[in-house]
């Protein structure tokens, strides 16, 4: 990539960060206040709150007024490197959720052995099913003994008990 | 006389049978940490945190700093072997080991890596027994307005120092300062940004979002690309050690890198990176042959490797003496001794001497184990190296989740991390660095009670902060380094950008 292009797809980048980040700034200013910015003189609950709101405006705005003033190249940018890189994360995402959800139903073993399977399944090429429910199954038992037996670390059993 | 008290004493603590398995522990699980690439210090650090709590504070601070400087060693091996780094201080390491490496010299770049990192790491040690006492006398000293105005320059000095845009670093500071307010306040017990969701009560724990920015950013980012093996030279083709020229080429760079790499691993943001590029960058500046610098010479290893670790010995300092993290790690580091219950500080030399002369023991005794862990197990290293993502990145994940669900026992904290995650990934996509967050979001809650107190001292006159010497220092110092590069820009110069071409913009 030229330093051009990069610079261009930075000027999208940025001008799409700056907005969300003057959205948030905004909102936590108004937010804070709520609580009070001074009492009896000294600072209350919510001046430190609003000059941090408020310095992320500002910031915000000044990264999208430099976010304009580069040129404009009109270039398609691809936010994703690989074809199938949005699936790889989105995918990922969703198990990670769906782990999160589930841990406390179903316990720490059966989440993660159920964990690990999905993950393998989607990622692995060619599919190898020994090979993906042995991993699974031994990472399942290695995190038990580290982290249950040695460690004692508390984790969730579920409705089965595991 | 004192200095042999000290050393007695802290060789004491860490030749405790327990210390020394943690120890060994630490820098092993460190090396595994600074070998692969993707996982690093500092993740690995938030990862096992939650692992120490059955053991004291004094074992789990060895252990936890055991793997930090474990890393510094550990982040060669890749450097050297594959041309990626372990550790993203072991960057400038590849410019010249994967060349010597390519040239059938990869033993001798290992070793004398391994070697200049065990100078710099027991210098490092006689450094901190020596300076450490003295500077924890100096900050019992400090007030709040002291207090408020190192927090501010660490702040300054880490979006300063980062690798990407000023300006992005500022926004992640004041984010991170945002974060740190959400909770109940500790003066005025008002809850702020709260909505009635109980477990916002104590504000949102920067453990998961370390997990988070850290753990499961750094693998999301990872899985877009295709899973690939690098390239893995073989370790020996010829000569394992290195030869008398070799050690008489290392030996200058060795002495300077020590020196200038704990010079910079003192200030806030100045280990790492830049106490690996500083010493290459002189290292090639006073070479009588500087065209060769990337092309294979030992000097260009020599020098950055032992001042990378020079600077982590460096950064112990002013976390143990000042309870200031200097950087991400240190403040991970910071965060276990909240957890086990430690207040960091001047007064930890004090009231824990146990704990700071223990860990000091034993970077002593970890130094040795390094040595001796690095040299004869590169083979492993290299074994491990070909771990296939595939297995490895799911095992993150567990990692990141279970350790955050084991802080509380709470789904809040994972649903947390799972969030952060996601939005460190996004971060990543838009360049905006996560460690000024993180610096912001520990440092917030000192930051604000330190100002709110100072202004109470003064009956509101924020003058106070420039009537007292060494905060009124710290302040003209932050200020000059917030306000340079956009003078610098205004009148034609730009701020050296650290390892980006033609700097940054403000």
């Amino acid at each position: 990539m030229t330093a051009v292009e990069e610079v261009a797809i930075m000027r999208h980048l940025d001008m799409v960060s700056s907005l969300f980040w003057f959205m948030i700034g905004t909102v936590y200013c108004i937010i804070s206040l709520e609580y009070g910015l001074f009492d009896s003189g000294m600072p209350d609950a919510g001046l430190l709150p609003l000059i941090a709101g408020l310095t992320l405006t500002i910031l915000s705005i000044t990264v999208f007024i430099n976010a304009v003033k580069k040129k404009n190249e009109n270039l398609k940018f691809k936010f994703f490197p690989e074809i199938d890189s949005w699936k790889k994360v989105s995918v990922s995402v969703l198990a990670l959720i769906t782990y999160m959800i589930l841990m406390q139903h179903l316990g720490f073993i059966g989440t993660t052995f159920l964990f690990m399977l999905f993950l393998l399944i989607f990622f692995s090429q060619p599919r190898r099913w020994i090979f993906i429910i042995v991993v699974s199954f031994l990472t399942v038992v290695s995190f038990q003994i580290v982290l249950v037996t040695f460690l004692k670390v508390q984790l969730p059993r579920g409705i089965f008990g595991m | 006389m004192n200095f042999m008290n000290n050393l007695y004493w802290c060789l004491s603590i860490a030749t405790e049978p327990v210390n020394i398995f943690v120890c060994f522990l630490g820098v092993f699980i460190g090396t595994i940490a600074g070998v692969l690439p993707g996982l690093g210090a500092t993740t690995c650090i938030v990862l096992l945190l939650p692992a120490t709590y059955g053991l004291s504070p004094t074992s789990a601070i060895i252990m936890l700093a055991g793997i930090y400087y474990g890393a510094m060693y550990g982040g060669s091996t890749t450097s050297i072997l594959l041309n990626i780094p372990g550790e993203g201080s072991s960057m400038i390491t590849c410019l010249d080991g994967y060349q010597m490496a390519k040239q059938g010299k990869a033993g001798p770049a290992l070793s004398i890596a391994a070697i200049g990192s065990f100078i710099a790491g027991t210098f490092s040690v006689v450094m901190i027994m020596i300076i450490g006492p003295v500077l924890a006398e100096v900050a019992l000293k400090f007030g709040p307005p002291e207090i408020f105005a190192i927090t501010f320059l660490g702040m300054i000095l880490v979006t300063y120092l980062g690798r990407g845009s000023m300006l992005k670093g500022l926004i992640m500071a004041a984010v991170g300062l945002m974060l740190s307010y959400i909770g109940t306040d500790s003066m005025s017990a008002k809850e702020r940004y709260v909505f009635h969701i109980i477990s916002l009560k104590d504000g949102i724990g920067f453990l998961p979002i370390m997990m988070g920015l850290f753990g499961i950013a750094e693998v999301l980012s990872n899985l877009e690309k295709k899973f690939t093996e690098g390239e893995i030279f073989k370790t020996t083709n010829g000569h394992f050690l290195p030869n008398k020229k070799e050690l008489k080429d290392s030996s200058g760079p060795i002495a300077r890198g020590t020196l200038v790499g704990f010079a910079l691993g003192l200030i806030p943001g100045g280990g790492g990176i830049l106490s690996s590029l500083v010493s290459y960058t002189m290292e090639k500046k006073l070479s009588k042959y500087p065209e060769k610098f990337g092309t294979g010479v030992i000097e260009g290893v020599a020098g950055p490797e032992t001042a990378n670790n020079a600077g982590a010995g460096g950064s112990f300092v002013p976390l143990l003496t000042l309870g200031f993290p200097c950087h991400v790690a240190m403040a991970a580091l910071l965060a276990a001794l909240m957890i086990h219950g430690v207040t960091p500080g001047p007064l930890l030399y004090k009231d824990h001497p146990d704990m700071f002369w223990g860990v000091i023991g034993s970077m002593y005794i970890g130094n040795v184990l390094l040595l001796m862990l690095n040299l004869p197990l590169i083979g492993l290293w290299v074994k491990l190296l070909k771990t296939p993502y595939l297995i490895l990145f799911p095992m993150i994940f567990l990692f990141c989740l279970i350790g955050s669900y084991s802080l509380n026992s709470n789904i809040f904290d994972v649903a947390m991390t799972v969030l952060f995650g996601v939005i460190g990934y996004l971060m990543r996509k838009f360049e905006y660095e996560p460690a000024p967050l993180i610096m912001a979001l520990i440092l917030g809650p000192m930051f604000e009670v330190a100002l709110r107190q100072s202004l109470i001292m003064s009956n509101g006159s924020p003058l106070i902060f420039l009537f007292r010497p060494i905060s009124s220092v710290f302040i003209i110092i932050s200020c000059i380094l917030l306000f340079s590069p956009f003078l610098l820009k205004y009148f034609g110069r730009r701020r050296p950008g650290l390892l980006k071409e033609g700097g940054d913009e403000f």
